[in-house]
């Protein structure tokens, strides 16, 4: 019943949706590269252009990506705040003892706080477009030169999409306990850190224990279905690269050469 | 490897054995009660048995030993001609699926048909082999239009039906469920047990379906009783049930429509054991005039 | 301690992609000293329901500015939401809710998945000392343990010391029941009690409840989707379906209305399908539910109609 959608994907069908998940992660590093390179408001527009162009082609209702920001406002405003007041800039407006507001200062926090959003926004939009399996797959696939210095790529992966599997299944489980210990009468709100800390034992103990009851019957399951580690698998999904790739990967590197190309020709300035 | 031992040879003209238990113990701790004693039990290749027994009588062990999760401390198990052993787990596990009880904790990934590939994944399957295996799955448990949809939003029922589909994707001649309608409503229980039934009767499925509800074994083609890890009663479903008795001092209830049953007898009334609703009203409609 | 509920509605994420009206507008009125049974499917809405009465769940805060003072023009004013608990006010936000709790015992689904901690006597006492104003002294707390424990059908001595991780599935919710019990609450509320049991299990746990209800709680309300048993147990039971309470009538009634109950997608008790199997065969028996009840009347049809070629159908 309860909604556990944080970075969960969203399933339709889309270009973006399509994409080989090796490709997203890629270009998801470079924009998030882009983003810092980014100096000026020209070209934060230029990235946020091209967010706005994958979020219409994959088809994520902007509802849906606004919800991904609502999770970090604290974050944002408490930095933007920070920033707004810290910030030593030559056209003050206003001081107080360590605080200054300056024309510099406004200017620096909201761009900040605009890379910030950009960033929650690129990092979501990842989630949102690619399954898990895929996502896990992607991984495994682009770490697969650290299994030549013996690292259990395969092993990780499984790791990974095991746990995303789960995280629904363990939230349901974990308000359960806390309901049930809740009309026994517990209390989680109040007190000091140390009774809060306290308090919290009646939810692990059990959490913990079913936890580890569920790693071993789902141990069972995978044995029973002929899991002996990752050498002779196959997958029924198999990456490929195809012409969408090609035309992400260009749209991608362009982005990334605008940006510099932006630097080095435009002037520094907001 | 072929088995040498006497329980599995194949007899020709007859039926095949798909499971041959031959004087199997086991105990969970050295010194502890045996949780299977001296077990003699075996299944035809094509039949449907279901393993009746009250929590703790040994039938979930029995699941865990016919395919190898557990080792008998003594005796033999043959799954068709081949003896387990610890060099042909892996051949004995494709033939041999089993389904557990708790519907969340069977599935290793978040959508449906990437759940139902895994096996078939393990085992090195082709991609496109892969692909049909999961078209037939979904469809022998009636599930292809979930194909795509997320196993966290199914109910207790189409999570257990993912999990047994999980496991057809894997081919194998026999299914066993271990409890696996024990977590369902009764919408979920039926569906799963008229799956299991279709499996059998359509795709020629071995199918040993243990579980503590009688009325789930009605429509298997021979029922038995366990009780403290031993082999008690065996028969046809409707045979078992006749012997109330003797299941009672077996923990096992009758369901309530054997209670009804029983009642009328005491009360005169000529009806015979039914668990058949159908069944018992055509019957007492007999009785009067 | 009776509890009314009147037009109450609740919604999950309300105003989200996942919006889901989990009540539509449910009234429910609970007598003092029922037996009360709820049934309904996963997702009829009855575990949000019972969720409500000791607080888990609370009405939305902000449910007054919705409810606009006087009505617009044209309009009529939305029904008043009433929802009490003897008497306890649950709309309102000052009510002392940890009272409510003590008043209102709730054992949830497989509870025995909820015991933590070291010993059975310590984790039975967990909600005695949270409840309890004052300090409880070691002799009145072990006392009260004592009585949880025996209520229950468990031996004190014999279980105090133990893990609860060591018992057996049946003794551990056992446990977990007198862990709720052990603060002596009026109303006492199960969500499917006897799922995962056996048949013999699930017969001793409704054994169980039967005895809470005369000894202990004064109110007892399960929640099950197991028709035979509301059927044979509860004085009066309410059907949930997609939110709403569809009937609330006592059993013997209720499952007169055997075409709705299917239409909902429920099952119907074994002795009320049994009944309309005869009516096809043109033998006609009074609606009835428990199992003794049904075999006595039709033993007394027998009786009435002997079969003319038998020398007697029914002899009774």
């Amino acid at each position: 019943m309860k909604d556990v959608s944080f970075g969960q994907f969203y399933p339709v069908n889309s270009f973006v949706h399509r994409l080989d998940p090796r490709l997203k992660i890629v270009f998801l590093i470079a924009y998030i590269v882009a983003i810092f390179l980014a100096t000026n408001f020209y070209e934060l527009a230029a990235c946020a252009l091209v967010l706005l162009l994958i979020v219409f082609f994959a088809r994520i209702p902007i509802g849906k990506v606004l919800r991904a920001v609502r999770g970090v406002t604290f974050l944002v405003l408490f930095t933007t705040a920070l920033n707004l007041l810290f910030y030593k800039g030559d056209t003050v407006y206003w001081e107080w003892g360590i605080f200054c507001v300056s024309f510099e200062g406004i200017i620096f926090s909201v761009f900040l706080a605009l890379r910030l959003v950009l960033l929650v926004v690129c990092s979501s939009m990842l989630t949102y477009t690619t399954t898990p399996v895929s996502l896990t797959d992607g991984v495994e696939s682009l770490l697969t030169p650290l299994k030549w210095i013996r690292i259990p790529v395969h092993a990780l992966a499984l790791v990974m999409s095991i746990a995303l599997r789960m995280i629904p299944v363990l939230m349901d489980e974990t308000s359960r306990i806390k309901n049930a210990q809740m009309a026994r009468g517990a209390d989680f709100e109040s007190g000091n850190i140390i009774k809060r800390v306290k308090a919290t034992i009646p939810i692990l103990v059990p959490l913990l224990l079913s936890a580890l009851r569920r790693a071993d019957e789902l141990g069972d399951a995978m044995d029973a279905r002929c899991y002996t580690g990752g050498d002779h698998r196959t997958k029924y999904k198999k990456l490929r690269f195809t012409w969408r790739d090609l035309v992400a990967f260009l749209l991608g590197a362009a982005l990334i050469a605008g940006v510099v190309l932006m630097r080095i020709y435009l002037p520094a300035s907001y | 490897m072929i088995c040498r031992s006497a329980c599995c040879g194949t007899r020709l003209g007859s039926s095949m054995k798909a499971i041959t238990f031959t004087d199997v113990s086991f105990r969970y701790e050295d010194e502890g009660p045996y949780a299977v004693r001296h077990l003699n039990f075996s299944v035809e290749e094509g039949e449907f048995v279901a393993v009746l027994g009250h929590n703790g009588s040994g039938k979930s062990t029995l699941a865990r030993l016919a395919n190898g999760l557990l080792t008998p401390d003594e005796g033999t198990i043959c799954v068709f001609s081949t003896q387990l052993g610890e060099k042909n787990l892996y051949d004995v596990r494709k033939n041999v699926g089993v389904v557990f009880q708790n519907p969340d904790n069977q599935t290793v990934a978040t959508i449906v048909e990437d759940d139902v590939a895994f096996g078939a994944e393990n085992v090195g399957l082709p991609r496109e082999e892969i692909g049909k295996r999961i078209d037939f799955a979904l469809k022998a448990v009636g599930m292809e239009e979930y194909r795509h949809a997320t196993v966290a939003r199914l109910s207790g029922g189409q999570k257990q039906r993912v999990a047994i589909a999980g496991v057809l994707a894997l081919m194998p001649r026999i299914v066993i469920l271990d409890e696996s309608t024990a977590m369902l409503d009764p919408r979920g229980r039926r569906e799963i047990v008229d799956g299991v039934t279709r499996l059998n009767r359509e795709e020629h499925i071995t199918v040993i379906l243990i579980t503590h509800f009688m009325e789930e074994a009605l429509l298997a083609d021979r029922a038995v009783v366990m009780n403290r890890g031993e082999l008690v009663m065996e028969g046809a479903p409707a045979e078992i049930f006749e012997r109330r008795e003797e299941l009672v001092t077996y923990n096992l209830a009758l369901p309530r429509i054997g209670i009804i049953c029983e009642k009328l007898r005491a009360g005169g009334m000529n009806v015979g054991y039914t668990l058949d609703a159908q069944e018992l009203a055509k019957e007492i409609a007999e009785c009067v005039s | 301690m009776r509890i009314v509920a009147e037009h109450l509605s609740y919604t999950y994420n309300p105003r989200s992609p996942f919006e889901t009206a989990a009540l539509k507008d449910v009234s429910l009125t609970i007598e003092e000293g029922e037996f009360f049974g709820i049934i309904g499917h996963t997702g009829s809405g009855k575990s949000t329901f019972v969720q409500h009465l000791n607080g888990l769940l609370r009405l939305p805060s902000s449910m007054k500015k919705y409810r606009p003072k006087k009505p617009k023009k044209g309009q009529t004013l939305p029904p008043k939401t009433v929802l009490t608990v003897g008497e306890f006010d649950l709309t309102d936000k000052k009510t002392d809710f940890r009272a409510l709790r003590r008043s209102v015992g709730m054992v949830f689904q497989y509870p025995e998945y909820q015991l933590f901690a070291e010993t059975v006597a310590e984790d039975v006492a967990f909600g005695l000392k949270n409840f309890s104003e004052t300090k409880l002294s070691e002799e009145e707390t072990a006392a009260a343990v004592r009585a949880a424990l025996e209520v229950v059908g468990l031996d004190y001595e014999e279980m105090k010391d133990k893990s609860p991780f060591d018992l057996s599935g049946g003794q551990k919710r056992r446990v977990a029941i007198a862990g709720v019990i052990v603060t002596r609450p009026e109303v006492l509320v199960l969500d499917e009690p006897a799922a995962g049991l056996d048949p013999l299990g699930k017969r001793e746990i409704m054994e169980l409840l039967h005895k809470l209800h005369r000894e202990w709680c004064r109110t007892v309300i399960i929640v099950s989707h197991d028709m035979d048993e509301i059927s044979e147990n509860c004085t009066r039971a309410a059907v949930f379906s997609e939110g709403t309470v569809r009937y609330v009538l006592p059993p013997r009634e209720l499952f007169c209305h055997a075409q709705e109950l299917t239409a909902m997608g429920l099952d119907v008790p074994l002795t009320a399908k049994l009944v309309s199997l005869l009516h096809e065969r043109g033998i006609d028996i009074e609606c009835d539910f428990t199992a003794a009840d049904f075999c006595e009347k039709v033993l007394a049809y027998a009786a009435a109609h002997p079969k003319k070629e038998r020398d007697e159908g029914g002899e009774a």
